[in-house]
């Protein structure tokens, strides 16, 4: 809806700059494009690293009621990109953009009212923004609330409504929330206890590359947990949690490396080098 | 990060929440009193410290990482997204993180349950690739000297370096890099003689003290779960 009308705008600007241009009015109407700013330039300038250019394009459209400038002004001031760090001034362009709808803008802003100290933080505004943001279908923002209700942070405490947030991030396939509906699914929280379900989520999500998906996959592989067991393939998520940098697996490794001949080894390592994650 | 343009700025950009200026001064006083521990330190026979062929092999081993940074930050071909991701693997081989993590907990570490440990490290990893990832762009031709290295405690070496800034006065940036087996890492950053390392464990702690474990982990994910630039 908002993207319609916006596009309808642009193409409303560029009729009267050619109607302009036949009525001779060159100097006004290029005095006013100027002014108004333009978006994709923007983006442009800001690939480049070129952040005074992309502020150059974005504050006025953001000043004009630019949804999107405002989220990407509120960005620049929040990494100091192009100003100095200035979070006053970053919250204030994410409340505009926010209140205007942005989904993207309600989960930053959520964001920050989780994570600041003093008197920024605020956990019931952050579950307040999180949920408009999670009706909005932003999946980071359904996982994230589910986290304020695991934890009754700023809620309270509510397992099945945080399975619920899970899975409907997990299903739409983002790696964080799969692997957390997996550990709901082995600890019987807000769903009923299912170690079949918890593999499954846990082995979707490793498939995808996140690494504590991988190393708990490795775990119910090697004992047959849930999951037919399978050494090979047990060896291959132990070795890429590792490489990811997650600890405490060594000892499990070189237990299931004890155990296996050395053509199996052989398999599970030509089967580590040749994995790729395959985001959903 | 020494070759980003601002290192200073980037201290705070690592804490979820910026430093109060009042208790700066109180940092500084307590990265000096640390730092001169560690120079006393050098006192001790040679063998309970870095040996010079080590602290060579420290000095060029900054060398590589601030050549490679700022090849990378002159670029600008291929998106801003793809930069940051080639700067986050050039800090995760050079930092060791998971020391530095386990540091900046202090206490609240061993107080915790295996769960919110392996939590907190991933988190935190992620954490301070993105953060300092994000500082990229902008580069404004600063350059990085190393100044001289020194033994400190039994197995680092002190790197001193100076970004020489072309706008501005020259930053003093100190590297602590750890010697192992297998290589260099760096555990902390002194810029301008405050302890990156000690500054975060200073701010991590109030947040525990403040909202608990599960409350340091919820603002670490919200951080590195936040929302880049839109496009239409």
């Amino acid at each position: 809806m908002q993207d319609s009308r916006r596009r309808n705008g642009l193409r409303t600007a560029t009729w009267s700059v050619s109607l302009g241009l036949v009525l001779g009015l060159i100097p006004v109407i290029a005095g006013q494009t100027a002014m108004a700013g333009d978006f994709q330039a923007g983006m442009a300038a800001y690939q480049r690293g070129d952040f005074a250019g992309a502020i150059g394009e974005w504050q006025p459209l953001a000043e004009s009621g630019d949804a999107e400038a405002q989220f990407n002004l509120g960005n620049l001031y929040f990494s100091g990109k192009g100003f100095a760090i200035d979070r006053k001034t970053a919250i204030s362009w994410w409340e505009r953009a926010a209140e205007a709808g942005l989904a993207k803008a309600q989960h930053n802003l959520a964001s920050i009212y989780i994570s600041a100290n003093g008197e920024t933080q605020d956990y019931a505004k952050a579950v307040a923004w999180l949920t408009r943001a999670a009706e909005g279908g932003l999946h980071r923002s359904q996982y994230t609330l589910g986290k304020m209700y695991e934890y009754g942070l700023g809620v309270g405490r509510d397992f099945e409504r945080m399975a619920e947030l899970y899975r409907l991030a997990a299903e739409a396939g983002f790696h964080r929330a799969q692997y957390n509906l997996g550990k709901a699914y082995r600890d019987g929280h807000g769903v009923d206890q299912d170690i079949e379900q918890a593999a499954a989520w846990f082995l979707r999500s490793a498939r995808q590359g996140y690494a504590k998906a991988q190393s708990h996959i490795a775990r119910r592989l090697a004992k047959g947990e849930g999951i037919a067991p399978d050494p090979i393939e047990a060896y291959k998520w132990y070795s890429l949690a590792i490489a990811q940098g997650e600890t405490g697996l060594a000892d499990s490794l070189a237990a299931l490396r004890a155990s296996l001949s050395p053509e199996d080894i052989a398999e599970a390592e030509r089967r580590v080098a040749a994995f790729q994650s395959v985001a959903e | 990060m020494a070759p980003t343009a601002r290192p200073t700025t980037d201290a705070s950009m690592q804490h979820p929440i910026p430093p109060a200026p009042v208790a700066i001064s109180r940092r500084h006083l307590l990265a000096t009193l640390i730092v001169a521990g560690a120079t006393g330190m050098s006192a001790r026979p040679a063998h309970a410290e870095a040996s010079p062929q080590q602290i060579e092999g420290a000095q060029q081993f900054m060398q590589q990482i601030a050549d490679y940074a700022i090849q990378i930050l002159r670029t600008t071909n291929g998106t801003l997204e793809q930069r940051e991701a080639q700067f986050r693997n050039l800090l995760a081989q050079g930092f060791d993180l998971d020391f530095i993590s386990r540091f900046v907990l202090g206490k609240y570490w061993r107080r915790s349950s295996p769960e919110e440990q392996a939590d907190y490290q991933a988190l935190f990893r992620e954490y301070i690739l993105k953060t300092y990832s994000r500082r990229l762009g902008g580069y404004s031709g600063e350059t990085f000297q190393i100044r001289n290295a020194r033994p400190a405690g039994k197995k680092d070496v002190i790197v001193s370096t100076l970004i020489v800034q072309p706008n501005g006065p020259p930053i003093a940036a100190d590297w602590r890099v750890r010697v192992y087996d297998n290589g260099y890492r760096i555990i902390d950053i002194m810029v301008e003689g405050v302890s990156m390392a000690i500054t975060q464990r200073d701010e991590f702690g109030t947040v525990v003290r403040a909202q608990g474990m599960q409350g340091l982990l919820q603002a670490l994910r919200a951080r590195t779960q936040m929302f880049s630039m839109a496009n239409k």
